[in-house]
């Protein structure tokens, strides 16, 4: 099946994706490439709001409002909060662009991965049509992670624990300063 | 089934167990390592023991898939299964788990009041990496592989104060994340093209590949590539190795057996489960990259080991190479999984007593070791230099000692496999091989004898090295009584 680009503008669906995609797009780019790093995070938060929408637009209510909550409110929150209380300069920082000897790797693997998966994606897919859906309830998927999936549940439980207890040796003060 | 499904999730319980009661005396207790020091040793043993009585349920024709829930079995999606290959994993990750922690105890001994952290990340971090050997579905593999990943991040920055273990915690964390997703993303496209999480039970991926003809394998290759490409950054295999020698060297001399042991015997029971359980069907696929990632590996590692200074690099580029020589075992398909295991069960012995004897004469929390901090060791502590060269001749695989039959079955592997020129490849640079490790050897027993500054070793360290050095010599004269167990260590 081939789409023309007629009904492919025709689709009141994609406008609303270009809509979404374009911003949150430009956004990522200038999350990697500002040199001001409060910038960058604020950059990131539309980002991550655009990946959001667009977890929306695919009927995947739940993992859209994640994004929003944990990523947006509390992850973004915790960057300022950690920007600030380590006193990094505010500001344009050229550091922050210093490796530019890399970028151009950087940026052909990059795109090179993207070409690759986005091949395979395409030619693995191009011929189906996704059949219209309803939006996965969030009751349903939590019957499934609390049942099906409850073994995972348990050890993601254990991550958290390892990532708490590794941030607090990181972290903590030695008050009898015996590391040495 | 009630009983054997507790007994298929045992030795994470145990040590996850053993984590929380680490960190509950710690509070209550006060922070003295003399409490927590049975726990542990105790977690790994029984652990282990868990896997022994999981070796003879298997034996006795139990073991099989476990579910979440038993009343769901509606949903075939298993998430733990009791198998040679995992009862295999127990024992070994258990028994190395305790080896590595007597060789870490200096240095528990030194980071004082966050040593009860240590204790309960290495705990953790054992019980992540068993995940990735025990469970057929490849997100409960992720999350396992997040499991130990995260705890040794944190183990290789673990003495703040020094700028090369920061530096060298920061790398490992970046590239290792990097790894991660890499990997996931190949769990995410192989669960697109074949639509299974599972590599056993109903519309699993070895269902999908025995009912269909996959016509149009695009989207298939990109995943398993993706997957393979993050396990070889696991276990350092060329060209993924580039972190090794800088976290190994970078990392607190006592840490460094954990992580480096617990993480190849971890990554290549993942890689065998999935690719050798799961992909087997598509090895005509996988099999030619493998051998040549081998044959990197071997070549890359070999002639860097070669010109090192720095005795953890060495261990780190020799790392590198036994990486390839265990590759070869893959290639055998369900065939090599015996070799692979032997090996599994040896190899990590040599790394945990190198790496214990490295901290006893570097110190536990030192970041670099030079070759020539080990001159005159035989005189300097004789037990320590003539435990050195054992495991050296382990390594370089050397008759008589564990390391040369290990290599032996791996190209005995390959070679049926019909791989001969990698088994002349494997040859090669073993041989050159021999050149660095013999160096190190030579070094031991050298030197003037004005430098007489004897080292006293701890009783633990001893313990370590004495166990890592009995496990080369044993299985190196007399094989045949591994060999006859790990020949049952097949995944389901």
């Amino acid at each position: 099946m081939t789409v023309s680009l007629a009904d492919w503008f025709r689709e009141a669906a994609n406008w609303a994706f270009m809509i979404i995609a374009i911003p949150t797009l430009f956004a990522g780019w200038r999350t990697v490439t500002s040199n001001n790093i409060v910038r960058a995070v604020l950059y990131l938060v539309v980002s991550l709001a655009g990946t959001a929408a667009l977890f929306i637009m695919l009927g995947a209510e739940f993992v859209g409002w994640t994004v929003v909550l944990v990523y947006i409110g509390a992850v973004i929150i915790l960057f300022l909060i950690g920007i600030m209380i380590t006193r990094a300069p505010l500001g344009v920082d050229a550091d922050l662009s210093h490796a530019r000897n890399v970028r151009t790797p950087a940026a052909v693997l990059g795109v090179l991965l993207f070409a690759v998966i986005g091949y395979a994606v395409i030619d693995a897919f191009e011929n189906s049509m996704i059949e219209p859906f309803e939006p996965t309830a969030t009751a349903d998927l939590a019957n499934l992670l609390f049942s099906r999936w409850v073994i995972p549940f348990e050890v993601v439980s254990f991550v958290l624990l390892a990532a708490l207890i590794g941030g607090i040796a990181l972290a903590r003060k030695d008050d009898n300063g015996a590391q040495r | 089934m009630g009983n054997a499904s507790y007994l298929a999730v045992a030795f994470e319980g145990i040590l996850l167990i053993g984590a929380l009661v680490v960190l509950l005396v710690a509070v209550v207790a006060g922070r003295s390592r003399a409490v927590w020091a049975p726990i542990a040793g105790a977690s790994f043993l029984l652990a282990a023991l868990a896997g022994v009585l999981q070796w003879i349920e298997v034996e006795n024709g139990g073991g099989g898939m476990f579910f979440s829930a038993q009343n769901l079995q509606v949903i075939k999606s298993p998430m733990v299964v009791l198998d040679g290959f995992s009862a295999m994993a127990s024992i070994v990750l258990g028994l190395v788990g305790f080896t590595a922690m007597l060789g870490s105890w200096d240095l528990v001994a030194k980071v004082g009041k966050r040593s009860a952290e240590f204790v309960a990340l290495s705990l953790l971090a054992f019980a992540g990496l068993h995940m990735m050997a025990a469970t057929p579905n490849l997100v409960v593999i992720f999350i396992g592989l997040e499991t130990a990943s995260i705890s040794f991040y944190v183990l290789a920055g673990f003495i703040r104060a020094d700028v090369k273990s920061d530096e060298s915690a920061l790398k490992y964390f970046l590239l290792g994340s990097l790894a991660s997703a890499l990997f996931l993303y190949g769990i995410a496209l192989t669960f697109a093209a074949t639509g299974s999480l599972t590599i056993y039970g109903v519309n699993s991926i070895r269902d999908f590949f025995s009912e269909t003809v996959v016509s149009d394998p695009g989207i298939l290759l990109v995943g398993m590539a993706l997957m393979l490409v993050g396990l070889m950054f696991k276990i350092s295999a060329a060209p993924f190795h580039q972190w090794a020698p800088d976290v190994y060297q970078g990392a607190p001399s006592g840490a460094v057996g954990l992580m480096a042991a617990g993480v190849k015997i971890a990554g290549f029971a993942a890689l065998g489960r999935i690719f050798v359980g799961g992909f087997i069907s598509q090895i005509d696929t996988w099999g030619p990259i493998v051998a040549v990632i081998a044959a990197l590996s071997m070549v890359i590692g070999t002639t860097m080991a070669l010109v090192q200074t720095d005795m953890k690099r060495l261990v780190a580029y020799s790392g590198v190479a036994h990486s390839g020589y265990l590759l070869l075992t893959l290639l055998a398909g369900v065939e090599g999984m015996s070799a692979m295991w032997f090996y599994l069960a040896t190899y990590p012995f040599m790394i945990v007593g190198t790496f214990a004897i490295i901290s006893t004469v570097s110190g536990p929390t030192s970041t670099s070791s030079p070759i020539e901090a080990m001159r005159g060791l035989s005189r300097r502590s004789p037990e320590m230099g003539w435990l050195l060269a054992i495991f050296m001749f382990g390594m370089s695989g050397m008759p008589f000692f564990a390391g040369f039959v290990g290599k032996i079955l791996a190209f005995i592997a390959a070679g049926d496999a019909g791989y001969i020129w990698l088994v002349v490849v494997a040859t090669l640079t073993t041989v050159i091989g021999f050149a660095f490790y013999l160096r190190v050897v030579a070094t031991v027993f050298s030197g003037e004898d004005d430098d007489t500054t004897m080292i006293d070793p701890t009783l633990s360290s001893r313990f370590a090295v004495v166990i890592g050095a009995t496990v080369t010599v044993v299985f190196g004269i007399v094989p045949w009584i591994l060999i006859d167990v790990v020949r049952d260590a097949l995944p389901l």
